[in-house]
Parts: structure tokens; C-alpha cells; sequence
């Protein structure tokens, strides 16, 4: 089984530079064409994908809808547990209104964060507990050659990135999320355990650096 | 900085065998290729490199040297903590021929994978200390405009991208490194530590075409 992880294109919440997580801007004209143009290089790529599951959140859908525009009939399925993280009294702050409010916020050792609990939103366990419940259904949902498609957010795709491809489970992975960046996955056994390979992870820079951006709305760790 | 990490090409060892660690098996001719590929591309694209190292196996240090030739400064640093894995008893066998001879090779938990102590080969510690001391190293030397190169193999890579991108380390990570493969490592300072962060992980087969916006 391959899975293709794609973060959403450029959204008016990442030109805004704020924390997004629950909130819903949709995509930006640049954001479209990021995933105008993802969506023909994967479909010059002959995949066959049984189904492409989204973030109901609009900048992910829209993102789906365009690619799965280009790769023919495909099933784009809603996936509420592959939303966001929820941040809390952060979502809407850009991160100098954010430190200015919660001084401490850029100061968390590394083990607090991921876990938005204390302003109000999703604890790490709770993010890893919807993410756990999407791996087992997409598992059992199709056979072990089926291809699918994951369309959804920095946050999100990372802790799942992070569970397949590490073992044990490591608290980070540091994996730079810009926007329609795709990364591809496969499935494989080994000692009767399911473990999946990072195969490649193809940012828009290295395929069309005009369109490519890396904004995000928050770092791991952040950048100063 | 950001750090280029890179396989050696195809040697004549990955032809033949599963196992192949410290035995010193030169580039096949499609190898060869291969090195010359991604030097190429990476001179198109403009990477130039300040400071090149590689294992001081043939495999990674002729790779390194047909990247370097395609390079303004060609300066080869080799460094033997990114040597190979010692693969003990098990080096040159092929995985039907190793699992005759040591049955329970393939039955440990993932975590005991990159450990071949058991085989007279050599232990994860030992060969993560090696790795972390390479690494810990580059850090140091090299201020925040410098492009590095990395030629070396899939285990001794492998631990280097342990070190510098996961936390708390995890025993293994399922990351692919075909022959000639790169991965760009973004690398910055964080609390008196160095984290990186991988920015793209691509094989020679995925290799962008020169002008494809």
C-alpha cells in the first residue's frame, strides 16, 4: 500500500500568518495553482488511488478537489479526524500576538509541545487518539495494494508521518510542511509488524519553484 | 546551513548481496552513472557545495569524487565515522543464505534491527556514537551559509538523520535510501542544540527534469 500525504496549497490564514487549527479560510489564487499544479505532476505519474481522504477543512478540500481533478474519477472522502490541531485562545494569532498574550508560549521544552491543553484546545493524546482511529479505518477500508491520497494539514500530517515512520513512535520529527508538499509512504511487513518507509518527499520548489511557498502558521520548533 | 546527505550509487555488493558493510565493493557501471546524474543536477541547479565529506569506502568516496567533479571546489574531507556498519559473521550473505545460518535473525523486535553485536558485527551504540560524533562535529565547524555534502551509506545516514531529526531518538525510522538518493536537511540552532529538519528526500528516479514549471 502507497499513501501520498499532501499538506493544503497556500490559504488566506497562511498569508495572514496565524495560527489557523480549527479556523476555515479557504485557499488563496496562489494556493489553487500549487494545487493545479501538484495535481498534474501526480497525474503524469499513472497512479492508480482507490480513494483520497480529506480534511473537511476548506483549504484541504479545495486542495483535494483540484488534484483529484487530474487523476480522473476518484472518491474524495471527508475525514473529520484528520482536522487540525484545535488551538485553542492561539487560533486567529500570529505568533508575535500569540507570545505577547502567552509570554511562555516559544519557551515550552519540546515535550509540551503539539499539546495546545493549556490555551484551551487539543491535548497531544486526544491528536493521537483521532489519528489512531483513521489509521485503523483507512486499514481495514481497503485491501494491502490499494493506493490512497491524504489531504490535510501541517500539523496533522506530521503526527502521522511521525507514527508510521518511527519506532517507537518518537515525539518529533522535524519534516519542513510547506504547502502542497507530497510525500509518499509505503506499506511493508516485517516481523509481523506493519511499518511503513518514507519513500520521497517532493516540496513544489523542486518541481515548480515559482509557485512554491512555505509558509506555516507555527514551527516546530519555532524559527526564533 | 543545510546539510546534503547522499548514498553512494550501486555498488557491486548491492548486486550480490544483502548484507554489505565493511567489505570494500567498488561502483557497478550504472553507479558510475548514477554519481554522475546527480553531480549533474546539482550543478544545474545550482547547489554548490563549501565542504564535501564521504566514507572512506570506495562505494561512497568514488561517488563523492564524481559529484566533486562537477563541483567548483572539489575538496574531499573523507571521515571514517560514516563508514559502514560492521556487519559481522553476516556481511556478504544474501537473506536466504542468513536466515539458514542464523535462524533467528529475522525474528527479533524491529527495535534490535540495527544491532548486529549478536553476529560479531557491530552494536547500535557503538556505531551511534560514531554517527552523533560526526555530526556534533559539523555543527560546530560551520556557520549558517554553508552547503555540506554527506556521502555515505544507508545505515551510518540513517543514524545521522536519527540524531538530528527525531526526538526523543527513536531506535529505528523507515526512511528509503535508494543508491544515490539525497536528502536536504535544514539545520539551526535550538537551545544550545542542533535540530534539523528534513526539506526534501529525493531518490535519483524522481530527479526533476531541468525546467519542468
Amino acid at each position: 500500500m502507497a499513501i501520498y500525504l499532501v499538506r493544503h496549497g497556500l490559504s488566506e490564514g497562511n498569508l495572514g500568518k496565524y495560527f489557523q487549527g480549527h479556523l476555515d479560510p479557504p485557499l488563496t489564487d496562489q494556493g489553487r495553482q500549487q494545487a493545479a499544479a501538484l495535481g498534474q505532476w501526480l497525474g503524469k505519474r499513472d497512479l492508480t488511488i482507490s480513494a483520497m481522504y480529506t480534511s473537511p477543512l476548506k483549504r484541504a478540500r479545495q486542495t483535494a478537489e483540484i488534484i483529484g481533478a487530474s487523476l480522473g474519477p476518484t472518491a474524495i472522502i471527508d475525514e473529520p479526524d484528520l482536522i487540525e490541531y484545535h488551538g485553542g485562545q492561539l487560533e486567529g494569532l500570529t505568533l508575535d500576538e500569540a507570545t505577547k498574550l502567552f509570554p511562555d508560549y516559544l519557551d515550552r521544552p519540546l515535550a509540551k509541545r503539539g499539546d495546545f491543553s493549556a490555551y484551551g484546545g487539543e491535548s497531544y493524546q486526544q491528536m493521537q487518539q483521532r489519528l489512531e482511529r483513521f489509521i485503523s479505518r483507512v486499514q481495514s477500508a481497503h485491501p494491502p495494494d490499494a493506493d490512497i491520497i491524504v489531504v490535510a494539514h501541517g500539523g496533522s500530517l506530521y503526527q502521522l508521518l511521525k507514527r508510521w515512520c518511527g519506532w517507537p513512535t518518537p515525539r518529533h520529527f522535524f519534516v519542513r510542511f510547506s504547502n502542497c508538499v507530497c510525500l509518499k509512504l509505503e506499506r511493508r511487513e516485517i516481523v509481523g509488524q506493519t511499518v511503513h518507509e518514507l519513500c520521497w518527499m517532493i516540496p513544489l520548489e523542486l518541481t515548480n519553484q515559482e509557485l512554491s511557498s512555505t509558509a506555516r502558521e507555527y514551527q516546530y520548533p519555532p524559527a526564533d | 546551513m543545510a546539510i546534503y546527505l547522499v548514498r553512494h550509487g550501486e555498488s557491486v555488493g548491492n548486486l550480490n548481496s544483502f548484507f554489505v558493510g565493511r567489505t570494500d565493493y567498488p561502483l557497478t557501471d550504472h553507479g558510475i552513472q548514477q554519481a554522475r546524474q546527480l553531480g549533474q543536477w546539482f550543478s544545474t541547479q545550482g547547489i554548490s557545495f563549501n565542504t564535501m565529506y564521504c566514507s572512506p569506502l570506495i562505494r561512497a568516496r568514488h561517488t563523492a569524487e564524481l559529484i566533486a567533479a562537477t563541483q567548483a571546489e572539489q575538496t574531499l574531507i573523507i571521515d571514517q565515522r560514516m563508514q559502514e556498519f560492521d556487519c559481522g559473521l553476516l556481511e556478504g550473505l544474501g537473506p536466504e543464505e542468513a536466515k539458514q545460518q542464523y535462524p533467528d535473525l529475522f525474528n527479533r523486535p524491529l527495535e534490535e534491527w540495527g544491532d548486529l553485536s549478536p553476529y560479531g558485527g557491530e552494536s547500535y551504540d557503538r556505531v551511534m556514537n560514531r554517527v552523533v560524533e560526526f555530526c556534533r562535529e559539523l555543527e560546530q565547524h560551520y556557520d549558517p551559509d554553508q552547503e555540506i555534502l554527506v556521502v555515505a551509506h544507508g545505515g551510518t545516514l540513517l543514524f545521522a538523520l536519527v540524531y538530528w531529526c527525531a526526538l526523543p531518538h527513536p531506535r529505528l525510522i523507515g526512511v528509503r535510501t535508494p543508491n544515490c538518493c539525497t536528502i536536504k536537511l535544514g539545520l539551526r540552532g535550538w537551545r544550545g542544540r542542533t535540530l534539523g529538519q528534513i526539506e526534501w528526500l529525493l531518490p535519483l528516479k524522481m530527479l526533476p527534469a531541468p525546467n519542468t514549471t
